[in-house]
């Protein structure tokens, strides 16, 4: 309805006197029967709503003057002159009616930079006659998150000082800041990190002061840190998410969920908390669908096949029930592996014989693996049948001369057994123990070296990609040495020590890289990081083009047979070209991608 | 005659509106008994006699109390209770509550009132209002209009001073439901701007909270669990009734009842109870928040907040009605009679009463109301069982509002129209209303289009047009369910069961009431003093079969007497 139709409808003129429309309104409203004319009756309400609107906009502006924004909510201003607060209140009110139609006019905090301080000395300040306080800065103007068209600040509950220590508006504060970290303005579409453990502790002892305040306030102040933290936390989703739980049990979020009023934001924490209360479900063994969801978050790489235990039926439910209740849990699942069982049924049955054979074979060299590993382990903590009781001194001796020696070779003269039994007790026993295996198999001093040394090798990358960072960067700079040394060897001895992280003895290390080994070694000794490995896990990582290209610069080797061997396939030769060009490549590159392609080299 | 009346959880009020020289007031008629309210209970003694209000609710732990109560709870549902040898259905007892009203109004005035104004809780949904309607007629009344219990209370609260009132908001918080109504009143025009509530959540849930939580230290001997658990479970309620009331006085409060002839008794804290209704107390705000946002208006700018119903009288929730407004709340009006007066001003709105000449009521429809829809999915799928929306919650009544849908596949012959209430966004959380299949012309999916058009008036009749504008077909649904149909068949035959009930007449209702209590009293007290009750009662039993009025009296005025005292003073 455009406003001349309003007046008319009225029967008024054109008045921004908000009592001539509503005695207007009031005298048709009793000059018809409303349910014989619904229409009639619809159309006065919407022309008294139309010049109620207008009358507010044309009273506006002086309203803005007098109050500096803050019409009709900072009643200690208007009323510190006034001996009596209760009148001046009552008048105040009057004030207010002009705009009763709607909230007050939303307010701008941001533009007035005095205003957190100002309402802040205000704060404590406790009317006594009305028992409520005009106390604190709402949370959002001090922190300017765009505003609630009909947000505004209010009155405070009894509780005149909330906290004498840190106000509620500071904790919200805080909260904040913890949750929009200063992103560089390229790092738009980037994800953010997620709270560090003292960002999450601090951000939860902040959340629950912001929940207990809300609690302790009136019912609008209430809704507005509940539109407030909603906003909040989808915003800063997902490094919002440890704080998802007791917020939505304060608010009851999850009673609105499928409401047709449901807030947008409050919509999408739903989603998530439901998503997270059925990976939470799923995660425990008994789930009947645990089984398949651990086979779909298990990194596939280049060869994987589907789990074996794991019916296709469960996989098929999971799949489409993650893709029909919970799209945004899918990002868990692998998607290589996903990819593997999307492929339709028919698809599959082609090589069904073949698979079922290569489970065997495999199940079968599991099990010799495990037997042999079984009989290693054993060793070190004596309870196999321990060597002929009585060795000679001169096997004694000869045995500590090839320890020595493999020590010497591995982390440098200064470092004995003793040494190493006070550093990494265990490791130690790994030496002796395959010492005594050497003898009893009687394999030469050389052999047993070439065998420790893998041992701790594989220490060291294991640990390095935990470690990640500056150490990762190190152990990648000497592998890639090292692979360069047996390259010269072979290519099969190259992508032998990729695969089985063993190197072939034939090899000849320069004296250099082992130094530079050494050193790095006896490094991670001292700060105990070669301790048992953790298991290493295969992934994937993506390879940005500009890095491709460098990688064809470095090998030599035309694009497309780089990236079949990245993707495992082509010939040794240029499979162990391609990674170690890729190591140097990664090594050299300043993009973020660097760590997560060592991670997986 | 119109008469005004308040159907509650836990009493019943009724009022008229009188014409006088001032212009005309709303007054409340008393029972039987000289009391404005009759407790919402109905009771069948074993010689099938029924009985209403005071007397029947003394019987309800008895061993053969046959007691009914809170039934409002279970408006709109199929559920029968069982009280004797009858099964009654909720509206048939809220019946047999409202024909008690309508005889004290012929007692007070001389004439028989035929109309009435009942009102409901703003958010009973569609089946809870025609419940309550089908009830006003078994009861023989003619249901002019459904009003909202917050609106009457608005109502009655405005029109004490006639002043203008910029929005105040009513807090109803009744025996067994809770609404929240926003309302402002201006140049004669008392505007609703805003409902919201929960109908599960009243002063019952209170007494439900303390009795669970004494249960077990109480009783831990099992005693209760040897009863019916029907009765254990009224003897709980009552006596946890009485210990809230203790509650509002003090700090701590007695939890005690007698059962078999054993007394069990503990104390309960004001802080255990507190503790024991955090639960409940939140509940309170969800609704409140959610008018306010309706209606776009901030708790700080509400006039006043006005109580109504007899739980607002809880220490407890004034407290926590004080926290989310942060102000103390107006109890100006009597929150057990604004009601049924508020009724009674409706009733002389009807009837264009001089005196209201002047004053007119607009309401809101506190619920959504819309069709099913289907839709395609971002997957491809069709899902089916959507909500969409036609009249918006809160919406102005009446009001007339409609939508346009089309087919979803090719060739559809017809469309059915299924008509829900609720704000899920799937059906299958809201209430079905109804539903009419409309016949289209077979063509590509999509390309044939109907309207569906929701009329609502003031009482709460839904009637529903759709249009067919390719071929011009027009269809009309007066929303009538399934009870409905079902009812208007046997309305007739269901109303005559219950005026052949045998009723106690008036004017022996304090006699009743009278000996209703003796039997309590007997099997609340112990030894001697129990003696002495059941001798009085036998007593006053054969004094009321003397039919000798002089000799009923005293024999009345004795045992009252006795009963007075050992009330006041209990003997353990």
């Amino acid at each position: 309805m455009t406003p001349t139709q309003a007046w008319q409808v009225l029967g008024i003129k054109k008045t921004p006197d908000v009592a001539a429309i509503r005695r207007a309104y009031a005298e048709r409203l009793k000059a018809m029967d409303i349910d014989k004319d619904v229409d009639g009756y619809a159309r006065l309400r919407e022309a008294r709503d139309a010049a109620l609107r207008w009358a507010r906009m044309q009273a506006k502006p002086a309203v803005e003057d007098e109050f500096d924004s803050f019409a009709g909510v900072t009643p200690i201003d208007a009323s510190e002159p006034d001996p009596q607060p209760a009148r001046a209140l009552e008048s105040h009110q009057e004030s207010e009616t002009s705009s009763w139609l709607y909230a007050a006019p939303s307010a701008r905090g941001e533009a007035d930079p005095s205003l957190t301080t100002r309402l802040g000395d205000n704060a404590p300040k406790l009317d006594v006659t009305t028992g409520f306080s005009a106390a604190q800065a709402p949370a959002e103007q001090a922190i300017g998150v765009g505003r609630d068209p009909f947000a505004r600040p209010v009155l405070l509950g009894l509780e005149a000082t909330s906290d004498a220590v840190m106000p509620a508006w500071a904790h919200e504060q805080a909260l904040h800041r913890l949750l929009y970290v200063d992103e560089p303005q390229d790092a738009r579409d980037a994800t953010p990190p997620p709270l560090e453990g003292w960002e999450e502790a601090m951000a939860l002892g902040h959340l629950k002061a912001v929940l207990r305040h809300a609690e302790t306030v009136s019912v609008t102040a209430f809704d507005e840190i509940d539109n407030w933290l909603a906003r909040l936390l989808t915003g800063a989703w997902p490094r919002s998410a440890p704080l998802l739980e007791p917020a939505a049990a304060v608010f009851g979020w999850e009673s609105e969920r499928g409401q047709v009023s449901e807030r947008p934001s409050v919509a999408f924490l739903n989603a998530r908390l439901r998503g997270l209360r059925f990976r939470e479900k799923v995660l425990e063994p008994k789930h009947p669908l645990h089984k398949a969801w651990v086979e779909l978050t298990t990194p596939a790489q280049q060869g994987s096949r589907k789990g074996w235990f794991v019916k296709r039926a469960d996989v098929e439910q999971l799949l489409a029930g993650v893709r029909k209740n919970f799209p945004e849990i899918e990002h868990h699942f692998d998607p290589w592996r996903v990819a593997l069982w999307d492929k339709p049924e028919g698809a599959d049955t082609g090589s069904g014989w073949f698979s079922k054979t290569r489970l065997w074979i495999f199940a079968a060299i599991l099990v010799v693996q495990i037997l042999r590993f079984a009989l290693a382990d054993r060793t070190p903590d004596g309870s196999t049948p321990p060597p002929p009781v009585a060795l000679s001194a001169s096997e004694i001796a000869e045995d500590g001369k090839a320890i020595q020696g493999a020590l010497n070779r591995i982390f440098g003269p200064e470092i004995t057994l003793d040494g190493l039994k006070s550093l990494q007790p265990d490791l130690a026993a790994l030496f002796t123990a395959n010492r005594t295996i050497a003898r009893s198999d009687g394999s030469d001093a050389a052999a047993y070296t070439a065998k420790v040394h893998d041992l701790v090798r594989e220490r060291m990358y294991a640990t390095a990609l935990v470690e990640k960072g500056p150490l990762l960067a190190d152990v990648q700079q000497v592998r890639a040495d090292l692979l360069r040394a047996a390259r010269e060897v072979g290519a099969a001895q190259c992508m032998a020590f990729v695969r089985t992280r063993r190197m072939d003895r034939q090899v000849a290390v320069p004296d250099a890289v082992l130094g530079a080994e050494r050193k790095l070694a006896v490094r991670m000794l001292d700060a105990s990081q070669l301790g048992p490995p953790a298991r290493i896990a295969p992934g994937n990582a993506q390879v940005p083009g500009a890095l491709v290209d460098k990688v064809m610069t470095l090998s030599g080797i035309p694009e497309e047979r780089i990236r079949k061997a990245m993707n495992g396939q082509g010939s040794d030769a240029d499979q162990c070209a391609v990674t170690i060009a890729l190591i140097d490549a990664a090594l050299a590159w300043p993009g973020k991608e660097r760590e997560a392609i060592l991670s997986v080299l | 005659m119109l008469i005004g009346i308040d159907l509650g959880t836990t009493n019943s009020a009724v009022a008229l509106w009188q014409n006088n020289e001032d212009g005309g007031e709303a007054v409340l008629v008393p029972n039987a008994l000289g009391a404005a309210l009759t407790p919402s209970a109905v009771s069948v003694l074993p010689d099938g006699n029924t009985l209403v209000g005071a007397a029947a609710l003394e019987r309800v732990g008895l061993k053969d109390g046959a007691t009914a109560t809170s039934f409002k709870r279970l408006m709109g549902t199929d559920r029968k209770q069982k009280l004797g040898k009858k099964e009654f259905s909720a509206e048939e007892l809220s019946a047999l509550v409202l024909m008690s009203l309508r005889d004290d109004v012929t007692a007070h005035t001389g004439t028989r009132p035929t109309e009435a104004v009942i009102t409901v809780p703003a958010y009973f949904n569609d089946r809870q209002r025609k419940a309550t309607r089908r009830a006003g007629e078994l009861a023989g009344l003619t249901v002019r209009r459904l009003i909202n219990e917050p609106t009457a209370a608005a109502l009655a609260f405005g029109l004490q001073d006639k002043e203008e009132r910029e929005p105040f908001l009513v807090f109803d918080l009744g025996g067994g439901t809770f609404d929240v109504s926003i309302v402002e009143m201006f140049e004669g025009i008392v505007e609703v701007r805003a409902s919201a509530g929960d109908n599960r959540l009243g002063g019952d849930d209170f007494n439900s909270a303390i009795a669970t939580a004494v249960r077990g230290r109480l009783d831990p001997d099992g005693l209760l669990g040897k009863i019916d658990e029907r009765r254990a479970e009224a003897l709980l309620l009552q006596a946890a009734e009485r210990t809230k009331r203790g509650l509002s006085d003090g700090q701590d409060a007695e939890f005690a009842l007698t059962v078999e002839g054993a007394r069990l008794s503990t104390t309960v804290t004001a802080s255990e109870f507190e503790a024991q209704a955090e639960g409940l107390i939140r509940r309170l705000r969800d609704p409140v928040v959610r008018a306010l946002r309706d209606s776009q208006i901030d708790a700080a700018s509400l006039s006043e907040v006005v109580l109504v119903g007899g739980a607002t009288r809880m220490p407890l929730v004034r407290k926590a009605i004080t926290r989310l407004f942060g102000r103390f709340p107006n109890s100006s009006v009597h929150p057990d009679h604004a009601v049924a007066l508020g009724a009674a001003i409706q009733g002389g709105l009807i009837a264009r009463d001089s005196g209201l000449e002047e004053i007119r009521i607009t309401d809101v429809c506190p619920f959504t109301l819309g069709i099913e829809t289907a839709e395609h999915s971002a997957r491809g799928t069709v899902q089916q069982g959507l909500f969409s929306p036609i009249i918006e919650r809160n919406t102005p009544v009446p009001v007339s509002r409609s939508g346009v849908f089309s087919t979803m596949g090719d060739g559809q012959k017809q469309i059915e129209v299924k008509i829900y209430q609720g704000e899920a966004r799937e059906v299958s959380g809201n209430v079905h209303l109804g539903q009419l299949k409309v016949p289209v012309p077979p063509r590509p999916a999509g390309e044939v289009a109907i309207d569906v058009r929701f009329s609502y008036d003031s009482s709460g009749l839904l009637e529903v047009d759709v249009e067919v504008p390719l071929t011009g077909a027009k269809h009309n649904l007066v929303i009538i369910d399934e009870e409905d149909r079902k009812a208007a068949s046997d309305l007739e035959s269901r109303r005559k069961a219950l005026a052949a009930l045998k009723h106690h007449p008036r004017e022996e209702a304090t006699n009743q009431m009278l000996l209703a209590r003796a039997e309590r009293c007997y099997e609340e007290f112990l030894g001697d003093v129990r003696a002495v009750v059941g001798d009085r009662t036998r007593m006053f039993v054969t004094a009321l079969d003397s039919q000798d009025p002089r000799r009923i009296a005293d024999a009345a005025a004795d045992l009252s007497g006795l009963l007075d005292m050992l009330e006041a003073n209990p003997p353990l």
